[in-house]
């Protein structure tokens, strides 16, 4: 039964995550009036991708090839080790917010480091902005986890995801405050509106869209589909992390299947504000961004001051 | 110590701060650090930066914590203080290079702020009577100053075995390397994923440990004492997050792409024996990561061996799968750690590359970069790669831009010839303290020496005087 519980753990974030991509893209096109491609697209695609085959640069390395797999992996490693359905899957080892925060940074580095392999003039810009955007973001997104770390006494995901949080009075005010400071990180490290448009391949404002334009076949669909698990990630997180109310608590079959329809009811929410937002507001000027970065890390940082 | 009163052992602190601190390269004291560095081979600046300035640190823990105690809390609030300036100006400066080593020798300032704030964490907590917080503080300085050694030493070699095969020190006229020098390259990746905090590299391990003494103040201190604390894990976050960014700009430029001058393209790897010491440097810089339960321990017993830590027991343990537990509120285990990372990653390897569409074919093609010629003139370089940063703290860094167009007829001005762009930084270190001093000094020395005047009958003179006054005074 464990085995299966945590097999269904490890595999819940890829397995789900190009429905997520799916659902942001359907309502974008819905609130553009236009009919949109069925929410299954992104599998469809992936399918696809890894069934063509794939065009190098002469001027890549072995960076090139190997970053797809390793940010694929750190993925899929920080996808098991969050809490998804059921906060009794803890464990010591692996589940430490700053961990965590470092792991996705391992993704963020060799992302970077194959957009500036192929020596073109898109890759290194890509890299570039996303880089100074990430470093930025950082300080935000420790100090959210943090909020939520200190609230429940403990920096392990899953204990803080496992207390129960019994007012929704004013005590609960630094949690909202953490939220909106972790919403702003999951815009930015996800390349979403204001920060960067997940659509766009024009050369003047693209970020992520840059850094992978070099990439084919399996290693573009590997990209592509890590991109996606980042998104669910995030989402995953700023649900249970800050609302955890619906995880299940212990090992009951019931109590697993109810876990599970509250978590994607809840991820479903923050990916339908992803999409209104998007539909709503536009990019911001590059030297923008860093306002609002500051601006996460300041509300974490009331948040902080409220709880101690 | 208790004996001396509190003035004069806080006048012994600034100076010893001063002066120890210049030795450790604390920012605004750190200006010989980064025009020594390239001025002494790199070997020897690996020398420097691993052992000669953590004498300095050495010092300040032998001085505070050893000898002067008990001391007042607000030392150790200024050397947190201190840390968290340097750690996060001596990364802004380190973006801002592009001298390999100038870049080098500014994130040793950046990683002394990192291991100071550690120690200002055990000073706080010593002085407010809270020696186990104190020990997890000192450990997790001594930890990181331990870490900066070895994965220091390993970007200074390589970063010397890469100037010797070029002859320049200019980021921006490497390139490409990568495919010259495998293995050197390898070893650079290694030492850049362990100084930006990467796990399972051992300099997460350090930072992880210096956050969690943080974490501990935040939750156990109150008013200013707390807000500081709070203040330095911001630091140490940014900080964090700058140390990738810059190290992304280094192995990008150096390493990456193609070629940007003749020189680098004769380039060859380096002789065994070099390749043998940075390897295994690099190896050290993965085992006291992997294995760092165990090599907290041993920490933590050099920290009970200072004598007001003797009695102290430690918050940090250690099991026996080395997950290493800080009281009840942090865990985690490096060795499951890097095992879950290898078994996935290989994993995703295979099941990419074998279960699906096996037969794919790999085409090797230029990049493309629409229809024009792919010159070296097409990447990105360090200095625009670090462009939106600067430009983003360009309050603390005063950068200059300058344009310059020259134009082939300067009446019209319609067709321009040539177009520079010059950005560059001000040191205003010595612009605004170090030059003044420097001018005061000699100006105060040309006034002295109208004394000098080399008439006899003046020396008598001063002799007579100085005759008096001793007189007058022993009377």
């Amino acid at each position: 039964m464990s085995m299966i519980i945590w097999l269904l753990q490890i595999i819940f974030i890829p397995v789900l995550s190009p429905l997520g991509i799916g659902l942001v893209k359907k309502i974008k096109a819905k609130m553009q009036n236009r009919q949109g491609a069925s929410i299954l697209q992104p599998y469809r695609d992936l399918w696809k991708l890894f069934h063509k085959d794939e065009i190098i640069s002469s001027d890549a390395s072995w960076i090139f090839r190997v970053a797809p797999f390793i940010i694929f992996a750190v993925t899929i490693i920080v996808g098991a080790s969050i809490p998804l359905f059921g906060s009794f899957l803890g464990n010591y080892f692996i589940s430490d917010i700053l961990l965590i925060v470092y792991t996705l940074a391992i993704g963020t580095f060799f992302i970077a480091l194959a957009g500036m392999d192929t020596g073109g003039a898109f890759g290194g810009f890509g890299s570039s902005r996303e880089m100074t955007v990430s470093a930025l973001a950082e300080g935000g997104l420790i100090f959210s986890l943090l909020t939520v770390a200190f609230h429940s006494g403990s920096t392990n995901l899953f204990k803080i995801s496992d207390r129960v949080i019994s007012s929704y009075d004013f005590s609960f005010l630094p949690i909202i405050l953490a939220f909106l400071g972790f919403f702003i990180v999951l815009l930015a490290e996800n390349g979403r509106f204001p920060f960067d448009n997940p659509a766009t391949h024009l050369e003047l404002t693209m970020i992520h869209e840059a850094m992978i334009i070099e990439y084919s076949g399996k290693r573009l669909a590997l990209m592509e589909w890590a991109a996606a698990n980042k998104l669910l990630i995030f989402g995953a997180l700023a649900v249970n992390l800050f609302f955890s109310a619906g995880i299940a608590h212990s090992t009951g079959l019931m109590a697993i299947a109810l876990g599970i329809i509250v978590l994607l009811a809840k991820v479903a929410v923050v990916f339908i504000a992803i999409a209104v937002l998007e539909s709503t507001i536009a990019k911001f000027r590059f030297f923008r961004l860093p306002d609002i970065l500051f601006i996460s890390f300041i509300l974490n940082i009331a948040a902080i001051a409220l709880l101690v | 110590m208790a004996l001396v009163p509190d003035l004069t052992k806080d006048i012994v602190f600034v100076l010893a701060v001063i002066g120890f601190g210049t030795k450790a390269g604390i920012i605004p004291f750190h200006i010989w650090l980064p025009s020594a560095h390239p001025a002494a081979p790199s070997h020897v600046s690996g020398l420097m930066s691993g052992v000669m300035i953590k004498t300095g640190i050495y010092m300040m823990i032998r001085i505070f914590l050893d000898l002067m105690s008990p001391i007042p809390a607000w030392w150790g609030l200024l050397i947190l203080i201190i840390g968290s300036i340097s750690a996060l100006l001596g990364v802004l400066y380190a973006i801002t290079e592009h001298d390999i080593k100038k870049l080098l020798a500014y994130h040793s300032i950046e990683n002394i702020g990192i291991i100071l704030i550690g120690f200002g964490g055990a000073l706080t907590f010593s002085s407010l009577n809270m020696p186990t917080l104190a020990l997890i503080s000192l450990t997790a300085a001594l930890f990181h100053t331990l870490n900066h050694a070895i994965f220091k030493s390993l970007l200074f070699l390589s970063a010397g075995s890469v100037i010797n095969e070029t002859h320049t020190r200019n980021i921006e006229e490497y390139g490409g390397l990568i495919k010259l020098m495998p293995y050197t390259a390898l070893f650079f990746l290694v030492g850049s994923m362990a100084i930006s905090a990467l796990p399972p590299f051992n300099g997460f391990f350090s930072e992880w440990l210096t956050f969690q003494s943080l974490f501990q103040g935040i939750m156990s201190l109150t008013s200013y004492a707390g807000w500081i604390f709070i203040v330095s894990a911001g630091a140490l976050a940014f900080t964090g997050g700058l140390a990738l960014l810059c190290f992304v700009k280094a192995f990008g430029a150096i390493f990456l792409a193609r070629p940007r001058s003749e020189e680098v393209k004769h380039a060859k790897e380096s002789s065994p024996f070099l390749l043998v010491s940075m390897g295994a440097l690099a190896l050290l810089s993965l085992l006291f990561g992997v294995f760092s339960g165990s090599v907290i321990q041993v920490i933590n017993k050099v920290g009970q061996g200072l004598g007001i830590f003797s009695q102290v027991a430690s918050l940090v343990s250690v099991n026996s799968s080395q997950t290493i537990f800080v009281g009840n509120f942090s865990f985690l285990s490096a060795p499951i750690f890097a095992l879950i990372f290898a078994i996935v990653l290989t994993i995703v390897f295979l099941l990419a590359k074998y279960s699906v569409y096996r037969r794919q074919k790999i085409e090797i093609g230029a990049t493309w970069d629409c229809g024009t010629d792919l010159t070296p003139r097409m990447e990105i370089t360090s200095t625009s790669f670090a462009r939106s940063i600067i430009l983003i703290f360009k309050g603390v860094l005063r950068p200059r831009l300058h344009y310059d167009v020259k134009y082939h007829d300067s009446q019209s001005r319609y067709l321009p010839e040539s177009r520079t762009v010059v950005i560059s930084i001000k040191d205003i270190y010595s612009t605004y303290f170090y030059g003044p001093l420097s001018r005061f000094i000699v100006a105060f020395s040309e006034r002295m020496r109208s004394i000098q005047n080399g008439n006899i009958n003046s020396y008598v003179l001063y002799i007579f005087v100085t005759l008096l006054i001793l007189l007058f005074l022993v009377r």
